[in-house]
């Protein structure tokens, strides 16, 4: 794995990392159950015929998801201090204890 | 906790130095400001606290005596046997509340379709097959207080086999007497509000029990099971027992007893 | 820190021991830093017990008392909390699997053939059947002075006042089961003897000759406590050696 293809990082105080991880988290699971929900309502979970889909409620849904995914993928570049970056990067030993 | 405020970091400061793009700035000030509102992490970080608490150290006095510098040791269940009643019993009250709302204690002739059915078996009946979840609540409420019954029992013979009830706690002792045989009464007019064969035969035995009683038998019956036999009366008695008087004796006398634990701390562990 | 002081520190990581003193110890940030995977994350948590440990000590209202007692808050509860939430959950699942019976609307006339209380009260219900035990008295030319079942109702009464006034009659400092080997076989015949009584209100249910089984139920209880006293007894020896071994290496004699 080349350096510069990787995310970049960037390392903020604890309690920064703390908000970050909670709330960025938080809006995530909240949007993502919410976008399911909306998409259940507008297939009527799934049973509705083709043309009575609601088409804005749909789309609606599927953004929800995509926000949430969204926001937990632009979170995960904050780091605290100490922490690993990556799984197999050099200041770790692979040994787990 | 101390009343004052903790420093805080300054994020502001902090993010306006840092070296930041746009949408990350952004991202943090929103955050921030979430979090200055909410104040979810601070919460967390209590429970945080609490999840590390849970490897306290014992007093030193204790340690160097009995020479336990383990931490966790393998009888913890039993020292916790006492909440775990207290907690039994908040689960049994918060599902005796809710079957509350459906159960009627009559000895009027039921539902036509149940031979020989009072409107308190129907009742019953009706939890256990018509309301939703209705099943698993007087399950529930039945196995809670089995449960805080066993723990009650089990909590007795901990304090006894530790010898916690030594002085200065002998009125402690005492009050947890109370508590376990309120908590029997309590089981026992429980078990009669069904109004089936058990329940009736077993209201027969206590019937006999308090007539038995030298002197103040018959008046005992009279006023707990309203009578020599069993009906009307004696099925109201039961339900205004278990529903009214004695939770709120029974919380009493548990908030002092819980009260005296707290003041005298919990007695040297075993 | 140099490298030194770190090995230097190595040696307690279990989190075990006594609470080094504050200037010797490492910051929680700085033994952060090292070690990995597992072990790290286990370290961590040991090391930051053991500072909340050592912060509630040196607050001001924190008191190492001489008579031994263990503070409610927080070192019990938030222990009971973590066991007990589990022993909750353990509630739940029983009553989603094991749903309770209801039996057949009650019916005066038919009394069915097995008539018991709820398991809490056998105990109860054996002590009521007691009648072979009740003194016939030649001044009342063999007459029973009390009825049987009168005198069943006394004898609970007599079980629960022995048990009231345990705290009266053993006074002293020890604690432990070892240390007391009396009175922990007189708790051992209890709980025995509580067992027994409840099978003997059942007898009709259980497949044995009644009078053998009321000798029983009286027999069993003190040969449980007799073996428990020797045993105890037994372990007691070497116990006591250890502790006074123990104590007086922390606190000689003057």
């Amino acid at each position: 794995m080349a350096d510069d293809s990787r995310e970049r990082d960037v390392v903020v105080p604890e309690r920064l990392y703390k908000t970050v991880t909670v709330f960025s988290t938080l809006f995530a699971v909240v949007a993502v159950v919410g976008g399911f929900v909306a998409l259940d309502v507008a297939t009527d979970t799934g049973s509705a015929a083709p043309e009575e889909v609601s088409v804005p409620m749909s789309l609606l849904g599927v953004a929800l998801i995509a926000a949430g995914g969204v926001v937990y993928a632009f979170a995960s570049r904050f780091r605290a201090r100490g922490m690993a970056t990556d799984k197999d990067s050099d200041d770790q030993s692979a040994d787990n204890g | 906790m101390s009343i004052e405020r903790k420093d805080e970091h300054d994020h502001e400061a902090w993010i306006q130095e840092k070296d930041l793009t746009a949408v990350e700035s952004t991202f943090l000030t929103v955050l921030v400001w979430l979090d200055r509102r909410l104040r979810i992490v601070d919460y967390l970080e209590l429970l945080e606290t609490l999840y590390y608490r849970v490897n306290l150290q014992m007093p030193k006095s204790h340690t160097e005596q009995y020479n336990l510098d383990n931490k966790f040791w393998y009888w913890y269940p039993l020292y916790s046997l006492g909440f775990f009643s207290t907690l039994a019993y908040v689960v049994a009250a918060i599902s005796g509340a809710l079957l509350g709302f459906y159960y009627s204690p009559s000895a009027a002739a039921g539902a036509a379709d149940i031979e020989g059915a009072t409107v308190a078996y129907s009742t019953v009946a009706a939890i256990m097959t018509e309301l939703n979840f209705g099943f698993f609540l007087r399950s529930l409420h039945r196995w809670a207080a089995q449960v805080m019954t066993a723990a009650v029992f089990l909590h007795m013979l901990r304090v006894y086999f530790t010898g916690a009830y030594k002085e200065p706690r002998e009125v402690n002792w005492l009050v947890g007497i109370v508590l376990l045989s309120l908590t029997m009464v309590f089981g026992y007019t429980g078990y009669l509000l069904p109004w089936d064969q058990l329940a009736y035969w077993a209201g027969q035995i206590g019937v006999e029990m308090s007539l038995s009683i030298p002197f103040i038998g018959e008046w005992v019956a009279q006023l707990l099971f309203g009578g020599f036999s069993l009906g009307q009366a004696t099925l109201q008695r039961m339900y205004l027992l278990h529903v009214f008087l004695l939770p709120f004796v029974v919380t009493t006398v548990i908030a002092i007893h819980l009260g005296l634990v707290w003041m005298q701390g919990i007695a040297e562990p075993h | 820190m140099t490298d030194d002081e770190t090995t230097e520190k190595e040696a307690r990581t279990d989190g075990t021991g006594i609470v080094p003193p504050d200037d010797e110890t490492p910051t929680w940030s700085e033994r952060k830093e090292r070690t990995t995977g597992l072990s790290r994350l286990t370290y961590e948590y040991f090391e930051r017990s053991r500072r909340e440990d050592q912060d509630l000590r040196e607050e001001s209202d924190y008191v190492e008392r001489d008579v031994l007692a263990f503070p409610t808050w927080p070192h019990e509860l938030v222990r009971n909390l973590a066991l007990t939430s589990f022993f909750v959950g353990m509630i739940l699942f029983l009553a989603a699997t094991l749903p309770p019976h209801l039996g057949d609307p009650a019916n005066p006339s038919t009394t069915p053939s097995i008539i018991l209380p709820d398991w809490y009260l056998y105990w109860s219900f054996g002590l009521l059947k007691l009648g072979p035990l009740n003194p016939e008295l030649a001044i009342l030319g063999g007459e029973k002075l009390l009825a049987d079942r009168t005198y069943g109702v006394l004898a609970n009464v007599v079980i629960v006042g022995f048990i009231a006034i345990v705290p009266f009659l053993n006074k002293g400092s020890a604690r432990r089961p070892v240390e007391q080997p009396f009175w922990a076989s007189v708790g051992v015949m209890g709980v025995v003897f509580a067992f027994t009584i409840s099978t003997y209100s059942a007898k009709n249910l259980i497949p044995l000759d009644p009078h053998l089984l009321f000798d029983l139920t009286f027999l069993v209880p003190p040969i449980a406590g007799a073996i428990a006293y020797a045993l105890l007894k037994t372990m007691r020896e070497g116990y006591m050696y250890d502790l006074n071994r123990r104590y007086y290496k922390l606190r000689p004699p003057k």
